[in-house]
């Protein structure tokens, strides 16, 4: 496609994912969570930029919302971290994605993501987006003690 | 490549069809059509596709839009009015119409096949059955889900795409079958075996070399159907040839080509006219270089090869009188080793060969004897007896050599 056409889709889809997010602040409160206006527009702008990144067309709702809803009440969010966790969140989401052929679905992937964020990673993104989509996979299907067991087992 | 997935392709193509279309309209349509064909790819459970999928659906909307617009009245109408949905149908609609006309065609061509083997033509009506199970076109209705290995006389054009591609390959198969259904499937063989003892397995076409052959018969004025051109026919055709009229004369021998081969329709006969004209240059470089043996072939057959393949002269045959003293000598002899010791010493024609064994050499003598000739001398041994059978086929040995001969062989081939 041309990148005069990405452009013109990009900057109506824009303003629909902008007009999203305001409205998740409502929810993210409760958390102690919020983000500002600009803030709002850095992320948006970031979710194309990591779409081009992965060689992705998002089309209709984006992803932004559903990461925003499913990770709010993570035990290891806070106002401080919570801008540069959903920057890092976004980006392996498509990275993830991108790995998993499409046979992940939107939802199943955020709910993997989320298990493995606050069970193994123990709220880092760099163990998140630093792990395989097979590990992780794995470990939100299994467990770490399965894992661990499974480790053990090669030796 | 991103030239030809692009919107602006699309509006290109549209507006070459000549209809007064918004183009911002167009393109509106465009980009609802593509987020709909989107979310019904992925059944709603991704809220994104890799850019390829996306250029894929986008490709088969410009291929279906367009197929709707050439084909159905009322589909301008939907665009104007923006009615993504019915633009879609009255497209499926035509596509399904196509796969209909396709399936029939694949069906007369199954019923027409020649009688010549070739592996790719079989292969390709396969793919060609497969297709249609596999042509997927409520989302890539542009693609063509199969292998053609079967190249034709005259190839379908690069700018068809999906089922209208197929359809034109199977109309245009079709009129090579009716063609060389006019030929005897015996001397199509013959032909084709003449450039490859193989050609079952080649990827090559069948109608090309027959056509090239039946135009050689045109210009020589032979029966057509022989599809014979011996040395002094190529002769005659280079001399023809080199005084050749280009486009004029071409259409002359279509004519006489089409009146020897009636009955055949127009579309046949223009086909024939454009794989002519095809072959053509490649005639004509041949007659610059003044060989046409690698274009007008002669027939194969079984008689000439062998001719060309096996020669053999034998040796002068001894007088009576020696051969009598001989066989006494080697009749004398106690052991097989002195008797094939004087075989090879003073016997050097194959009719002495033959004539000594006949009383000399007892049950399993012979093969001692056998043991030590060349395969080749072994093969010539059978080929005597084999001729010797055909003059006589009652005929055998006192000593039973060439029975001893046929088991012998056979033993050393198991």
């Amino acid at each position: 496609m041309k990148n005069e056409e990405i452009k013109g889709l990009t900057n109506i889809q824009k303003s629909y994912a902008l007009a999203e997010i305001q409205g998740c602040n409502d929810l993210t409160f409760a958390y102690g969570l919020s983000l500002t206006e600009t803030q709002m527009i850095e992320l948006v702008e970031a979710r194309f930029n990591a779409l081009q990144e992965t060689g992705r067309i998002e089309f209709g709702h984006g992803v932004l919302k559903k990461l925003i809803e499913t990770f709010c009440d993570s035990p290891y969010l806070t106002q401080e971290n919570y801008l540069e966790t959903l920057f890092e969140l976004q980006d392996s989401f498509y990275y993830f994605k991108n790995e998993s052929q499409e046979l992940l679905s939107d939802d199943e992937l955020i709910t993997f993501m989320k298990i493995y964020f606050d069970g193994f990673c123990q709220g880092s993104t760099d163990c998140l987006s630093g792990t395989s989509l097979e590990e992780l996979c794995r470990r939100t299907r299994y467990g770490d003690d399965d894992m661990e067991d499974e480790e053990m087992h090669l030796f | 490549m991103e030239e030809e997935f692009s919107l602006f392709a699309t509006k290109n193509f549209l507006n070459n069809l000549e209809y007064d279309l918004d183009q911002q309209l167009l393109q509106k349509i465009m980009y609802e059509l593509l987020l709909e064909r989107m979310q019904r790819y992925t059944m709603g459970d991704s809220s994104s596709v890799t850019i390829e999928t996306a250029e894929k659906l986008l490709k088969s909307i410009v291929f279906s839009v367009g197929v709707a617009v050439e084909n159905s009245s009322e589909s301008v109408g939907f665009i104007k009015c923006g009615d993504t949905t019915a633009v879609l149908k009255a497209a499926w609609s035509v596509i399904e119409r196509e796969i209909k006309t396709g399936k029939g065609l694949l069906a007369t061509i199954k019923k027409t096949t020649p009688e010549v083997r070739n592996r790719a033509y079989y292969d390709t009506v396969n793919e060609l059955t497969a297709f249609f199970n596999r042509y997927d076109y409520r989302f890539f209705a542009h693609e063509i889900p199969c292998m053609i290995d079967y190249q034709l006389c005259n190839p379908v054009p690069e700018s068809f795409e999906g089922i209208l591609y197929i359809n034109e390959y199977l109309r245009n198969l079709y009129i090579e079958n009716t063609i060389l259904q006019r030929f005897e499937p015996s001397t199509v063989s013959a032909l084709l075996k003449s450039i490859t003892p193989d050609y079952e397995e080649q990827l090559m076409n069948i109608l090309e070399p027959v056509l090239t052959n039946a135009f050689g018969c045109v210009l020589l004025k032979k029966p057509v159907k022989s599809l014979d051109i011996n040395d002094n026919d190529r002769s005659k055709l280079l001399s023809l040839l080199k005084t050749w009229q280009g486009n004029k004369d071409m259409h002359i021998v279509v004519e006489q080509l089409c009146a020897l081969l009636t009955p055949l329709d127009d579309r046949i006969v223009q086909y024939l006219l454009t794989a002519l004209q095809s072959l053509f240059p490649h005639i004509q470089s041949a007659v610059l270089a003044n060989n046409l043996e690698s274009v007008f072939l002669s027939l194969y057959s079984e008689n000439m090869n062998v001719e060309s393949s096996v020669h053999f002269t034998d040796n002068e045959i001894m007088n009576n009188q020696q051969l009598r003293a001989l066989i006494h000598e080697i009749s004398e002899c106690r052991f097989v080793s002195d008797k094939i010791a004087i075989m090879k010493r003073d016997v050097h024609s194959l009719r002495d060969i033959c004539e000594i064994m006949n009383v000399c050499f007892w049950g399993k003598d012979s093969i001692d004897y056998y043991h030590t000739l060349s395969i080749t001398e072994q093969e010539l041994l059978l080929f005597y007896i084999k001729e010797k059978h055909k003059e006589n086929p009652e005929w055998s040995s006192e000593t039973g050599w060439e029975r001893q001969l046929v088991v012998y062989l056979k033993t050393l081939r198991e």
